[in-house]
C-alpha cells in the first residue's frame, strides 16, 4: 500500500495518529508528502486530527513519533494562521516538560515564513489575544523577519513595551534575532531599549531577556557595540536573579568565546551567586568551565569557585561541576595543586570543603607537591596551610601527602619542627605507608629531604614501639562481641556493595549474572548473523582494591574528629 | 580434676603461693596449724608447723619444709635456699630448741613438701638422708604434687563439701581460661554453688571461702601459662566480693573461727592484689608508656572495643592504686616502715603509669557510655590521693570538651546504653535518638564535681552552659548508698541505693559542691556499710566498679 492509502485506511479506522506516529525513518519523506497532499486536497484535516482528544490517546513514545512528522509537515500545509497556531499550542501542551516540546514552534516559524500575510495575521492574533503564549509571540516575530526584518524589529520594539510579560519578554528576546544587520537607527533604538530594561529594576525575567538579547546581538555584530553591551551587562549584573544567571550561563556557553573580558568578568561575578538549587545554570556553567583553559583562566575560575562556595545558602556542591572537576583532576599536578592550595588559603570552610572534591580519588599524584614560593606565604601561613590540608584533604592520602610535602619544602627553619610534628601526629600516624611515598618523592637535594628523613626516623620509632608492645590477648573482646562486630561489618559492606551496584553505569546497561561455581565460564556466541554459534571460554578475573583506613579511626576516633575540626576552624594568621 | 591440681601445684611459686595455700589445705584435713610461713626466711627450716594425725593415726607434729616445683639435684644441696640445709636446720635447731613445751612429747614428722615431683637423680640422696636421720621419734615423709592434689580432693574439695557440679564448673573454668567470658561464666557458677551451699555457720563459711580461694588460685596459675590474666582478674573481683558477703557477718568476735575467717579474707585480699598486680604489670605497664600502646594492643578493628577495654583497664589500674592506700594504712598502723615505703613507691609508680596511660591514649578522654563515669571517678579518686590534681584537672577538662563536642556533632557521645548490641549501633541517626541516648547522666555531674574540686571554673562554666542548653533534657544524677545497699552491694544481686537529682551544674566551685556536700552529710547508709566498718573501704569502690554502680560521693574529698 502507498502512504496515501495507508493514511486513508487509518483515518477510516480511527487510527490516523498512531499510524503517522509509527512512520519508519526511511519512509518519513513519503509520509510527509502524502499527509500534506491529502490535507491540502481536503481529504483529511491533520490539524483537527491533532486535537486534544486524539493526542491524549497516544503514548508518550507515539506522541513524539507524531511530533516528528508533524513538524516536517506543518510548513507544507495550507491553513489559517489561527489553526496552525492552535495546533502548535496543543502539541506543545501535550509534550509537557520535555526538552523537545518547543520543536513545534520552529515548524510554526517555518510555516509563517512562507507568506508575509501569515506573519501579519499572526501579529493580529497576538494583538487580539493578549494571553497568547510567549512561544507564539516569539514565532510570529521570527516568522516575519524573512520578508521585512525592519518591520519585525519595529513590532518587537513595540511589543517589548507591553504590560503582559508573555508578550513583552519574547519580544525583548526576539529583538536581537530580528534586527537587520544594516539599520543603524533600529540598532540604536534596540540598544537603547535593552539598556533601559537592564538599568530599570524590572523583573529578573525582563533583565534576563534583555541581557540575553544584548549578548546575542554582540555575538552577531561584534566589537562595534561592545561598550553599550558591556554597559547593559554591567547594569544587569548588579543584582542578578536566577533567570538572569541562567541566561548568562547560556550566553557564555554559546557565545562566550567572543565576549570581552569585562563581559566575562561581569557574567562570572553574577554567576558566582548561583545557588545550589539552580541545577540548570550549574550544568551550563559546568560546560562553560570545561571548555575553558584551566591554566590561562585560573584566577578567573578560582574567583568563581570561591564565590560559588561562599553563597549564603551554603547549598553549592562542587560535585555539580563534575565535568570541570574531571578535567581538573586530569590536568597537570602543578595546576591542580595551585587550585587546591589557593582554595585552602582562603580559609573559608565552604571553599576549603570543595577541595576534596577536586582531588583524585586514589593513586599517587605526581606534581601535586607544588612550589609554594609564588604564594609568598609567611611562616605562620605555611603552618596554617598544612592544618587546612589536614583538615580538608586528609581522606585522600596521596594528595594530602603531596600537598604537605609542598609545605615541608618551604617552611622556615624555626617552624620546621612544628610542621613535622603536625605531619607525624596527624598524618603519618594515621597513614604510616605514606612515608614510603614521601621518601620516594624526595631525592637527594630536595628541600624537604631532611624533614622527610627525620619523619621517617620518628615514625619508625613509633611503629617499633607499638610492635614491641604487640597485641594483648587479655584485652580481646568476647566472642559475642566479635560476632556482633562482624555482623555489623558485613552489613555495612553489603550496603556499600548494593549502593555501588545501584550507582554503576556499567551494570545499568549490562545484565548481571551470578556464577556460583567454577573459575571460568563457557558460552556460545553468534559472531555474525546467520552464522553458527562459536564456543568461547572466558577465565574469571579478580579485582582487588586496598584502602588504608586512618589508624586513629580505630584507636581514637573522636580525637581524630576533634583534631580535624580544630584544623578546619583554624583562623588565617594573616 | 586431680591432673588439674597436680599441674596447678607444680606451677606454684614457693613464697606467697604454695606456702599460702598449705595451711588452709592442712586445716581442712583436720590439722591444727601452729605456725604459718612468715615473710622472709623460714623459721629454722620450717615453713609450716601443724599438729594432726599421721598415716598410722597417731597424733604427731608435722614440720613442713616447702619447695616449689620439682626437686632436682641443684635444689637439694649446695645452695643456701636448697632443701637439705633447711632439713638440717630442722634437725639441728628446730626440733631440739623450738618445739613448744606442750608438744615435745609428740612424734615428729618432717615433711619434704614439693609442689612438683622428686627427680630420680636426687631420689637416692633424699632417701639416704632420711634413712640416716630417722629415729624413734622422728620420721620423714615426702609430699609431692600428686600427694598434695590428693589432700586437696579429700580435704577442701571433698565430695561432701564440693559436689561434682562444682568441681565440673571449676574444671571448665580452668580448661577455658583463655576464653575470658566462658571461663568467668563457669567460675561464677562454681562460686555461686559454693556460696549457696555455705551454711550460716563460721566453719561452713570458712570452708566455702577456702574452696573459692583455692579455685581462684587454680584458675590464676593456669592463666599465667597462657599469658592472659583477664579471666582470673574478673574471677578474683567477683570471688572477693562474694567471699566478703559470706564472711562479713562472722568477722567480729575473738573466737578462733572468727580469727580464721579474718585471716582468710586477708589472704583473699592479698591474692586479689597479686592477681591485679600481675594483670597490670604484665598487660598494662609494658604498653602504657608507648604512644597508643594500649589502644593498639586491643586485638580488634572496632574502635568501640578499644574504647571499652581502655576505660575498663583504667578503672582496674585505679582501684589497684586505691588498694595500695589501704595497704599503706595497714603497714603504717602496724609500724612496718619498710613495707610502707615499698607501698608508697608502688603508689607513685601506679600514678605515673596512669599518667602515661592518659597521655598516650587519647581515647581515654572520649567516653562512649555514661557509666564509664565510674572508672573516671575511681581514677580521679586515686590520682587525687596520689597528689596528681593537675593531671585530673587537665584530663577532666579534656573529657568535658570531648563529650560536648561529640554531642554537638553527633559523634560518639557518651550514651546511657550499656548493652554491647546498642553500643555497636551508637550513635544512630534517628529522630529522638540523641535525647533517648542521653536521657540521664552520671558522667556530666561527675566531671563537674572534679572540675570544681580542681578549681577549674572554665570547664565548670562550659558544662553549665551545656546542660542549660542542648543537654537540658538529660537528668543529671548522682547515687548514694541506701538502707538496702549493704544487702546487694557486694554481690550485685539487685538494684539498690538512692538516685540524687534536682541539682544543676553551677558556675562556681562552692555552689557546685554545696548540695552534694549536704547530701553526703545527710546520707548515713554509707557509713554503715560493712566494708567501711571493717576498714576495707576499697571493697566498696571495687563493688561499684565490678557491678557498674556509681562510686558513693562520700569518697570525694569535699568535706
Amino acid at each position: 500500500m502507498s502512504s496515501r492509502e495507508v493514511i486513508r485506511a487509518s483515518r477510516d479506522g480511527g487510527t490516523l495518529l498512531e499510524t503517522v506516529a509509527a512512520t519508519p525513518y526511511d519512509q518519513l519523506d513519503e509520509m510527509v508528502e502524502a499527509l500534506s497532499a491529502l490535507h491540502n486536497e481536503g481529504k483529511i484535516d491533520l490539524l483537527i486530527a491533532c486535537g486534544k482528544p486524539g493526542l491524549a490517546t497516544l503514548s508518550t513514545r507515539s506522541f513524539f513519533g507524531l511530533q516528528r512528522v508533524f513538524c516536517r509537515t506543518l510548513p507544507r500545509l495550507q491553513c489559517t494562521t489561527k489553526d496552525a497556531v492552535d495546533a502548535c499550542e496543543r502539541m506543545f501542551e501535550r509534550a509537557g516538560s520535555d526538552g523537545a516540546a518547543s520543536f513545534v514552534f520552529d515548524a510554526l516559524v517555518k510555516w509563517l515564513e512562507q507568506k508575509p500575510e501569515r506573519a501579519v495575521a499572526g501579529l493580529e492574533l497576538v494583538e487580539e489575544n493578549p494571553d497568547m503564549s510567549a512561544n507564539v509571540v516569539r514565532s510570529v516575530l521570527l516568522g516575519g523577519v524573512r520578508h521585512d526584518p525592519a518591520k519585525s524589529t519595529d513590532d518587537a520594539l513595540d511589543l517589548s513595551n507591553r504590560e503582559q510579560p508573555n508578550v513583552r519578554l519574547p519580544a525583548l528576546w526576539a529583538l536581537a534575532r530580528v534586527l537587520p544587520d544594516d539599520n543603524e537607527g533600529l540598532l540604536v533604538r534596540t540598544l537603547r531599549r535593552l539598556t533601559d530594561v537592564a538599568a530599570d529594576d524590572l523583573s529578573d525575567r525582563d533583565t534576563a531577556a534583555a541581557v540575553d538579547s544584548a549578548l546575542h546581538l554582540y555575538s552577531r555584530m561584534g566589537k562595534g557595540i561592545r561598550e553599550p553591551v558591556e554597559s547593559i551587562v554591567t547594569n544587569a549584573c548588579r543584582a542578578p536573579g536566577p533567570v538572569l544567571r541562567q541566561a548568562l550561563a547560556h550566553g557564555l556557553a554559546v557565545g562566550g568565546t567572543v565576549y570581552s573580558d569585562t563581559m566575562i568578568d561581569q557574567c562570572l561575578s553574577a554567576l558566582g551567586r548561583t545557588q545550589g538549587g539552580e541545577a540548570g545554570t550549574l550544568q551550563t556553567l559546568d560546560g562553560v568551565l570545561y571548555g575553558w583553559d584551566l591554566d590561562r583562566d585560573r584566577k578567573r575560575i578560582l574567583r568563581l569557585l570561591v564565590d560559588l562556595s561562599t553563597q549564603e545558602d551554603g547549598t553549592f556542591d562542587l560535585g555539580s561541576l563534575d565535568s570541570f572537576q574531571h578535567k581538573l583532576r586530569e590536568a597537570d599536578g602543578e595546576l591542580l595543586g595551585w587550585y587546591a592550595v589557593s582554595l585552602l588559603l582562603t580559609g573559608r570552610h565552604s571553599v576549603c570543603d570543595a577541595v576534596l572534591g577536586l582531588l583524585p580519588h586514589t593513586g599517587q599524584r605526581d606534581g601535586l607537591d607544588i612550589d609554594l614560593r609564588p604564594f609568598a606565604l609567611s611562616p605562620r601561613r605555611v603552618l596554617f596551610l598544612a592544618k587546612k590540608i589536614l583538615g580538608y584533604c586528609f581522606l585522600k592520602k596521596e594528595c594530602a601527602a603531596a600537598l604537605l610535602l609542598s609545605c615541608l619544602r618551604v617552611v622556615a627553619a624555626a617552624n620546621r619542627r612544628e610542621l613535622e610534628d603536625l605531619v607525624l601526629e596527624h598524618f603519618l600516624m594515621n597513614y604510616p605507608s605514606a612515608i614510603d611515598w614521601l621518601r620516594a618523592a624526595t631525592p637527594r637535594g630536595h628541600p624537604a629531604k631532611g624533614s622527610v628523613d627525620s619523619l621517617a626516623r620518628r615514625l619508625g620509632t613509633y611503629l617499633t614501639n607499638l610492635e614491641r608492645a604487640g597485641t594483648c590477648l587479655a584485652f580481646a573482646p568476647t566472642e559475642t562481641q566479635r560476632l556482633l562486630q562482624r555482623y555489623k561489618f558485613d552489613a555495612f559492606f553489603r550496603s556499600v556493595h548494593k549502593e555501588a551496584q545501584q550507582g554503576s553505569a556499567l551494570l545499568q546497561i549490562i545484565p548481571k549474572a551470578h556464577l556460583l561455581y567454577g573459575t571460568g565460564s563457557v558460552f556460545y556466541a553468534q559472531l555474525e548473523p546467520e552464522s553458527k554459534p562459536v564456543r568461547r571460554e572466558m577465565a574469571f578475573s579478580t579485582f582487588k582494591q586496598q584502602i588504608e583506613f586512618p589508624r586513629l579511626e580505630q584507636l581514637d576516633p573522636l580525637g581524630l574528629q576533634r583534631d580535624t575540626w580544630r584544623f578546619r576552624a583554624e583562623t588565617d594568621p594573616g | 580434676m586431680k591432673l588439674i591440681f597436680t599441674h596447678y601445684l607444680a606451677d606454684l611459686k614457693e613464697r606467697g603461693e604454695l606456702d599460702a595455700i598449705l595451711p588452709d589445705l592442712l586445716s581442712e584435713c583436720g590439722m591444727k596449724i601452729l605456725s604459718r610461713p612468715a615473710l622472709g626466711t623460714k623459721q629454722y627450716g620450717v615453713d609450716v608447723a601443724a599438729v594432726g594425725s599421721s598415716s598410722t593415726g597417731e597424733r604427731s607434729l608435722f614440720l613442713l619444709s616447702i619447695k616449689s616445683g620439682d626437686l632436682r639435684r641443684s635444689d637439694w644441696d649446695g645452695d643456701p635456699h636448697a632443701l637439705r640445709p633447711s632439713l638440717n636446720q630442722i634437725l639441728d635447731v628446730y626440733i631440739p630448741q623450738r618445739i613448744p613445751q606442750r608438744l615435745v612429747e609428740l612424734p615428729v614428722v618432717v615433711v619434704l613438701c614439693l609442689g612438683g615431683d622428686l627427680h630420680e637423680d636426687v631420689k637416692a640422696d633424699v632417701d639416704g638422708f632420711m634413712d640416716r636421720n630417722i629415729t624413734d621419734r622422728i620420721t620423714f615423709e615426702v609430699w609431692n604434687g600428686d600427694h598434695l592434689a590428693d589432700l586437696l580432693l579429700t580435704g577442701i574439695l571433698r565430695e561432701n563439701a564440693l559436689p561434682e557440679t562444682g568441681r565440673s564448673d571449676l574444671r571448665k573454668a580452668v580448661a577455658l581460661v583463655d576464653e575470658t567470658d566462658v571461663c568467668f561464666a563457669h567460675f561464677c557458677r562454681f562460686l555461686n554453688g559454693v556460696a549457696n551451699r555455705a551454711k550460716r555457720t563460721r566453719p561452713s563459711r570458712l570452708t566455702a571461702i577456702r574452696q573459692v580461694y583455692l579455685g581462684l588460685w587454680t584458675v590464676y596459675v593456669w592463666a599465667r601459662d597462657t599469658d592472659n590474666i583477664e579471666g582470673p582478674y574478673l574471677c578474683s573481683e567477683r570471688a572477693l566480693l562474694t567471699c566478703w558477703e559470706l564472711a562479713k557477718a562472722h568477722l567480729s568476735g575473738r573466737s578462733s573461727a572468727a580469727r580464721h575467717l579474718n585471716e582468710s579474707i586477708h589472704r583473699f585480699l592479698l591474692l586479689h592484689n597479686t592477681v591485679a598486680n600481675e594483670f597490670i604489670m604484665r598487660h598494662v605497664a609494658p604498653r602504657a608508656h608507648v604512644r597508643h600502646g594500649l589502644a593498639a594492643s586491643v586485638p580488634s578493628h572496632a574502635s568501640l572495643d578499644v574504647n571499652l577495654k581502655l576505660f575498663d583497664v583504667l578503672g582496674r589500674t585505679a582501684i589497684y592504686g586505691l588498694w595500695q592506700f589501704h595497704w599503706l594504712q595497714l603497714f603504717e598502723s602496724s609500724g612496718d616502715k619498710d613495707m610502707a615505703e615499698r607501698v608508697r613507691t608502688n603508689i607513685q609508680r601506679t600514678a605515673t603509669l596512669m599518667g602515661d596511660m592518659l597521655q598516650h591514649n587519647g581515647v581515654l578522654s572520649t567516653p562512649i557510655k555514661d557509666d564509664q563515669a565510674i572508672d573516671i571517678n575511681i581514677a580521679c579518686l586515686f590520682l587525687n590521693r596520689a597528689g596528681y590534681t593537675g593531671v585530673i584537672r587537665m584530663w577532666v577538662g579534656e573529657i568535658a570538651g570531648a563529650t560536648m563536642f561529640a554531642y554537638r556533632t553527633n559523634g560518639a557521645y557518651p550514651c546511657v546504653f550499656t548493652d554491647y548490641r546498642d553500643l555497636v549501633e551508637h550513635p544512630k541517626n534517628m529522630d529522638g535518638y540523641r535525647h533517648d541516648a542521653t536521657s540521664g547522666s552520671l558522667l556530666v555531674p561527675t566531671l563537674a564535681v572534679w572540675a570544681a574540686l580542681t578549681d577549674d571554673t572554665g570547664t565548670l562554666g562550659a558544662l553549665a552552659d551545656f546542660v542549660s542548653g542542648t543537654y537540658q533534657h538529660s537528668t543529671l544524677q548522682l547515687w548514694f548508698p541506701g538502707a538496702d545497699s549493704e544487702e546487694h552491694l557486694y554481690r550485685g544481686t539487685a538494684d539498690h541505693g538512692l538516685a540524687f537529682t534536682g541539682f544543676t551544674i553551677e558556675r562556681t566551685c562552692e555552689a557546685m559542691l554545696g548540695p552534694i556536700k549536704s547530701e553526703c552529710i545527710a546520707s548515713n547508709a554509707f557509713w554503715t556499710l560493712s566494708a567501711l566498718e571493717r576498714g576495707v573501704w576499697p571493697l566498696v569502690v571495687l563493688a561499684s566498679r565490678h557491678h557498674r554502680m556509681p562510686v558513693p560521693p562520700q569518697f570525694w574529698p569535699i568535706s
